[in-house]
């Protein structure tokens, strides 16, 4: 029995997810402060923040949660836990200062610093950590959450047990506040006036505690009438609840007015050490410090693997390797998708991989591109002395190539083809070959690969991105070698110039021109994701995205297809494909494309136009529609991200087990009978977890959040800074958004088909 | 089964309503052969979609039975869903889970067999509520970043340039 209880662990996502990250912006914060002033921020304090973390991960995850509802003192466990000591556990770490100073540098200061610095907010604040305000938080809430209705809605409703926690921590926290007045913040009593705090709170704890010792009922029906473990009755079961609030609060409340009673004495004790008495900052320190920017390339070990050209060979044949797999089994596996490796490879674990991995870093899939090794190929067997012409020096060949794509991915059922899955794959190997055989550059990758544009495209939203360490170093360099190259590395082949390259667009993460740099002066630094497409200054290689129609329409199809594409999995949607398809006559290849056609061409072109008309016509700005279609329709990027990972994200969570049974059809195919029989049933259908329908709609919500963001500041740029004109100009887009979002939940929340898939 | 044991099943199923464990409501608890068993359900109350039937086993000291073959089998109409109710799918390692998908509303019967005898219950099942319902916070998320957004330019507009 004692193995099953600690066996009972559930560990609730949300707040495991927050703990582990306030312990990472902690610690991050803490070791800077723990170096400017070791005696203020020791290593007691970091104890002590840890040791409140883990005391509300044990109340709400442990075998305490899981027997809550069958033992009233287990309850009571968790509540003196929520209330009485993780409290004064956090607020003996400080968190104040470590916790901003954990934060990015420009978060900190240019997203925080706004609300740190509104009188508003600093005067609620303050009213909030009056003790008036704590003590009567704290005596409401034990008070309220322990009368029978309210504690047996808690038992009965999981929402409710966990409001009703929340309330607990949130008072316990307030109420803690100004007993451990914690750093640095000011008083509003004087010390000792926490000593009759403390004592009036305990003799509340008193009279509740005794009320469930002594009731002689047992106060709660829930308890009366779950089953009895180890023989506890329900009535001993509430005294010893009693008792441990009783014992439990007196020692908290007892054991801290004490040590103030020997601060305010003057006598130094453990206790007043750990919690010294508030002082204002001191000078030059402070949440406005600028930190050095997050470096990819200066990370140990990692840094030196992303630099090293070689193990970016050893990726790229890796990834080739794969390729001629997916192209094998396709054109000679069986016809099945599930049980071939072009069916599961491409379409569930490298689409789902390749979006993690543009969320986490960025450009992935470029830098590991299969196709690198044949295009290099091509180069050494056919020269590559032609410049590639002119007039296609533009996305509009690759855009019409993806369009191209999406439609016969629809047309053909790509997913469910293998054959046609290993043909595409040959078509790219042999296309990225002669076009990078016969001209200079990468004018395959830059000019012509559709899936290196979506990934140009998205990448945008990226958390890094190539860019000169300090720009002063570039204004003394005179060789510009992470263009031109040199003897031992070569430059950008994209013809992106590091000190004029701005976000992600073009950038195949190759790190040439890291390699180049003679100076050392090119990272992968850590950015605001999407603040680039805010913002219109001249580009490298790219000149004004305002200038660049192809680059918005490459856009906005990246954006509107995530939805189309999404959408096409619908059982609502095919079964008005059918009646479409009866109705008129049409034949469902010719059905499918003017579908496409309206969704990817005529809807984006439609609402791009009306939206940018309108907007100007509202905000009578002087820019002309057409840029402002072009900057506007960057800045939906991030909607269409948020759709793309979430769809994506789903085939690949619910269809991580499909793999292990086709590589051991595979090998069984090949004569090995290593692996053993396929285990066709892990191929099945799994269904998806409510979490994962969470994370679809987190996903999506970002990128709706950002996408307004994004709009909004480049509204207010193109409006030269005049809120109202700002707001007209992007309310259409603004509306465009919302509409996009709510049909991105509209299809997350429909039960997808998954037309042969088995997942 | 004893007619203590109808009793006690009659007692508990008057006070029920509030009674819940392992996410659920204790639905009855009977002497069945040499064990008291006690059956929780969840999500209270039981909607269409997952529900979880939950199985405690005692001996008449009180004492908890780990690992007892369990079967739950729940019918509805025309419909038969069967599952083993096993200590792995449990929150609390003292109980046996069954996880179970309802199709449809109205009247389920449920048959929980432990060690050779069948404990039976009726449920009344309640439509699925719409998603947005189970969904609402996440859906919410974005405009309250939007506020928070929409607070942040307008304390940096009205700074003075």
């Amino acid at each position: 029995m004692g193995e099953a209880a600690l066996a009972s662990w559930r560990l609730p996502a949300w707040p495991l997810a927050l703990s582990l990250l306030s312990a990472a912006l902690y610690a991050r914060g803490w070791r800077r402060l723990h170096a400017q002033m070791p005696e203020r921020f020791g290593v007691a304090r970091l104890a002590a923040f840890a040791a409140g973390l883990a005391i509300v991960l044990l109340a709400i995850a442990s075998p305490l949660d899981a027997f809550a509802a069958l033992l009233l003192q287990v309850h009571m466990l968790q509540h003196v836990l929520l209330t009485m000591v993780a409290p004064p556990l956090l607020w003996l770490g400080a968190p104040a200062l470590p916790l901003l100073r954990g934060l990015p540098g420009g978060l900190a200061r240019d997203g925080l610093g706004p609300f740190l610095a509104w009188p508003a907010l600093r005067t609620g604040a303050r009213a909030l950590v009056h003790p008036l305000v704590g003590w009567g938080a704290l005596v409401l809430a034990v008070g309220v959450w322990h009368l029978p209705g309210p504690y047996q809605l808690a038992l009965r409703a999981p929402a409710w047990h966990e409001l009703e926690h929340a309330c607990f921590l949130v008072a316990g926290l307030l109420f803690w506040f100004p007993v451990v007045q914690p750093y640095p913040s000011r008083p509003h009593w004087p010390r000792w006036a926490m000593v009759p705090y403390l004592l009036l709170a305990d003799v509340f704890n008193t009279v509740l505690a005794a009320w469930f010792v002594f009731a002689g009922r047992p106060l709660y029906a829930a308890y009366a009438a779950a089953p009895r473990l180890a023989g506890a009755d329900a009535l001993v079961d509430q005294a010893a609840a009693g008792a441990l609030m009783w014992v439990a609060g007196a020692a908290a409340y007892l054991v801290a007015a004490g040590a103030i009673v020997i601060e305010v004495l003057g006598v130094r004790s453990a206790v007043a050490s750990a919690s010294p008495h508030p002082g204002r900052l001191p000078a030059g320190e402070g949440t406005r410090a600028r930190e050095g920017t997050f470096d990819l390339l200066r990370v140990a070990g990692l840094g030196r693997l992303l630099r090293s050209g070689r193990a970016r060979r050893v990726a790229q044949a890796g990834m080739l390797l794969v390729a001629g797999a997916v192209v094998l089994d396709g054109l000679l596996g069986p016809a099945m998708s599930p049980m071939n490796l072009a069916g599961v490879l491409p379409w569930t674990y490298w689409r789902g991989a390749v979006i993690v991995a543009l969320l986490v870093v960025g450009n992935v899939f470029c830098m590991v591109c299969p196709f690198m090794l044949p295009r290099e190929l091509g180069k050494r067997l056919l020269g590559a002395r032609r410049v590639w012409p002119r007039r296609l020096r533009s996305k509009w060949l690759a855009l019409a190539l993806l369009l191209v794509y999406l439609w016969a991915y629809e047309a053909f059922d790509l997913w469910d083809a293998p054959a046609a899955t290993a043909a595409i794959v040959l078509a790219y190997i042999g296309g990225a070959a002669l076009i990078d055989g016969l001209f200079r550059g990468a004018a395959f990758c830059k000019y012509v690969c559709p899936i290196g544009q979506f990934h140009f495209v998205q990448a945008t939203v990226a958390p890094f991105e190539i860019r000169a360490r300090d720009t002063a170093t570039c204004r003394t360099c005179t060789t510009y070698d992470c263009v031109r190259g040199n003897a031992t590395a070569r430059g950008c082949e994209l013809e992106l110039f590091v000190p004029e390259k701005r976000g992600n667009l073009d950038c195949t993460l190759c790190l040439d021109c890291v390699r180049a740099c003679p100076h050392d002066n090119v990272g992968l630094l850590a950015v605001a994701p999407g603040a680039e497409l805010a913002v219109d200054p001249p580009r490298s290689s790219l000149r004004r995205l305002s200038e660049r129609p192809d680059i918005a329409a490459l856009a906005l199809v990246c954006v509107f297809a995530a939805f189309a594409n999404a959408a096409g999995m619908l059982a609502p949607v095919l079964d008005g494909e059918q009646v479409l398809a009866a109705r008129f006559a049409l034949a469902p290849l010719l059905l499918t494309t003017l579908g496409l056609v309206a969704a990817l061409v005529v809807a984006p072109a439609a609402t791009a136009a009306a939206a940018a008309w309108l907007g100007g016509r509202l905000a009578r700005v002087a820019a002309a529609p057409r840029a402002l279609a072009c900057r506007f329709a960057l800045t939906l990027v991030p909607l269409g991200l948020g759709m793309w990972s979430a769809h994506f994200l789903f085939h690949f969570l619910i269809g991580i087990g499909t793999l292990p049974p086709v590589l051991q059809r595979v090998a069984v195919d090949l004569g090995t009978p290593l692996l053993g029989a396929p285990a066709w049933a892990g191929a099945c259908p799994t269904r998806a977890p409510e979490w994962v329908t969470g994370l679809e709609l987190l996903l999506l919500g970002a990128g709706l959040l950002l996408a307004l963001m994004l709009g909004w500041r480049a509204a207010l740029d193109l409006a030269e800074r005049r809120a109202g004109r700002a707001l007209a100009l992007q309310a259409p887009w603004a509306l465009l958004a919302v509409g996009l979002w709510a049909s991105g939940v509209w299809i997350v929340f429909q039960p997808m088909q998954m037309r042969g898939m088995v997942h | 089964m004893r007619r203590c044991g109808a009793a006690r099943v009659l007692l508990l199923l008057c006070i029920a309503p509030a009674a819940w464990a392992d996410g659920g409501f204790v639905r009855a608890s009977e002497r069945m052969g040499a064990y008291t068993v006690t059956v929780f359900t969840a999500p209270t109350p039981l909607r269409v979609g997952a529900a979880d039937v939950s199985v405690l086993v005692q001996q008449p000291d009180g004492g908890v039975v780990l690992d007892v073959p369990i079967a739950v089998t729940m019918r509805g109409g025309d419909v038969v869903l069967h599952a083993d109710a096993t200590r792995a799918q449990a929150t609390n390692k003292l109980l046996h889970a069954a996880l179970l998908e309802i199709p449809a509303p109205g009247a389920w019967r449920v048959d929980v067999r432990v060690a050779g005898e069948t404990l039976t219950l009726t449920f009344d099942v309640a439509a699925a509520p719409p998603r947005w319902q189970t969904y609402w916070a996440y859906l919410a998320l974005p405009f309250v970043g939007l506020g928070l957004f929409i607070v942040h330019q307008w304390l940096l507009l009205r700074r003075p340039r």
